[in-house]
């Protein structure tokens, strides 16, 4: 009995770990709909809103430098994630709405 | 009151229970992970399992193509390489839309060659290079990266896989890209920033195609 729990408590952490290797990256463009300190809400171009977690490993930039978003802002989004539904910034550009960022 | 019947593990029982927990966890990172994500299939299982990593292109490749692109092998003939099959020429625009990217590559065998043109509407970021059938990123060779409105240029595949280019529209608008190509690849595909994929399954040359009248006796 406390084999078999040793071996299904093992196999759970062999398992837990295989999420964490199975991402792609996204990129994702358009409008912040919402921000909270852990997520924003994204307008995409032509398309439905899309929730994205942030987390302290998110950068915020503006021509490559350190910058602070805002609801409104376009921005260009690199995430990671399995699919739109779950996804984690890595980058959140702000960019110019209609001409070169 | 009765004393507690649980104990605290020992020192033995959890060094146990550590090892056999690293030794499941290397058992299903070699024959699971590896396979399904880096296309490394030491043991074979993977492979068994259906998880050895296969370019979804060649699994898209429908059976008729599949036994076309099976004839068509390279063989060297001192500067020259011949071919089972005719050359395929591809012509094809795709629209960037606003900071996005996209990937176009064409999957040659090794030694298999190609020529080709792009061009875009404005100059763009792009990435040509080549990614084996079964590999892992660090087997990605990058051939020519800058920033360019056009390219020229020829490549002879230095391994079998995929082999093409990686543009990005840095600005606010849409972007046209066109290339226009010749070669002894198999198919492409289309990759979107959405990870969306499109084959594209091209027919060789054919004596069907008009030619413009050359010498007659």
């Amino acid at each position: 009995m406390k084999c078999t729990k040793i071996l299904v408590i093992a196999a759970i952490a062999a398992f837990s770990a295989m999420p964490a290797i199975a991402h792609e990256e996204f990129r994702l463009v358009g409008v912040i709909t919402k921000l909270e300190k852990t997520a924003l809400q994204l307008k995409r171009d032509g398309d439905k809103a899309v929730n994205i977690k942030l987390d302290g490993q998110t950068k915020v930039t503006k021509d490559k430098r350190n910058a602070t978003a805002k609801v409104g802002d376009t921005v260009v989004v690199d995430a990671l994630g399995d699919s739109f539904a779950d996804l984690s910034a890595l980058e959140v550009k702000i960019v110019d709405a209609k001409g070169k960022p | 009151m009765a004393a507690p019947s649980g104990t605290a593990p020992s020192k033995r029982q959890i060094l146990t229970a550590s090892a056999v927990a690293l030794a499941v966890a290397s058992v299903v990172l070699v024959t699971v992970i590896f396979p399904a994500e880096y296309g490394s299939d030491p043991t074979g299982i993977g492979r068994a399992l259906g998880l050895i990593r296969m370019t979804e292109q060649e699994a898209a490749v429908p059976p008729a193509v599949a036994s076309e692109q099976a004839a068509n092998v390279t063989t060297k003939a001192g500067a020259a390489s011949l071919h089972g099959t005719a050359y395929k020429t591809q012509t094809v625009e795709f629209t960037l839309g606003r900071y996005q990217y996209m990937e176009f590559k064409y999957h040659l065998r090794k030694d298999a060659s190609m020529v080709w043109s792009w061009t875009a509407s404005v100059p763009v970021d792009y990435d040509f290079h080549g990614e084996p059938d079964v590999g892992t990123q660090k087997d990605v060779i990058s051939y020519d990266q800058n920033e360019a409105q056009q390219r020229h240029g020829s490549l002879v595949a230095p391994f079998k896989g995929i082999h093409g280019w990686f543009w990005e529209n840095t600005t606010g608008k849409p972007v046209t890209v066109r290339v226009s190509s010749a070669g002894f690849y198999d198919h492409a595909v289309e990759i979107g920033s959405d990870k969306s994929r499109k084959v594209y399954n091209l027919k060789p040359v054919t004596a069907a195609q008009p030619a413009i009248q050359g010498r007659t006796p």
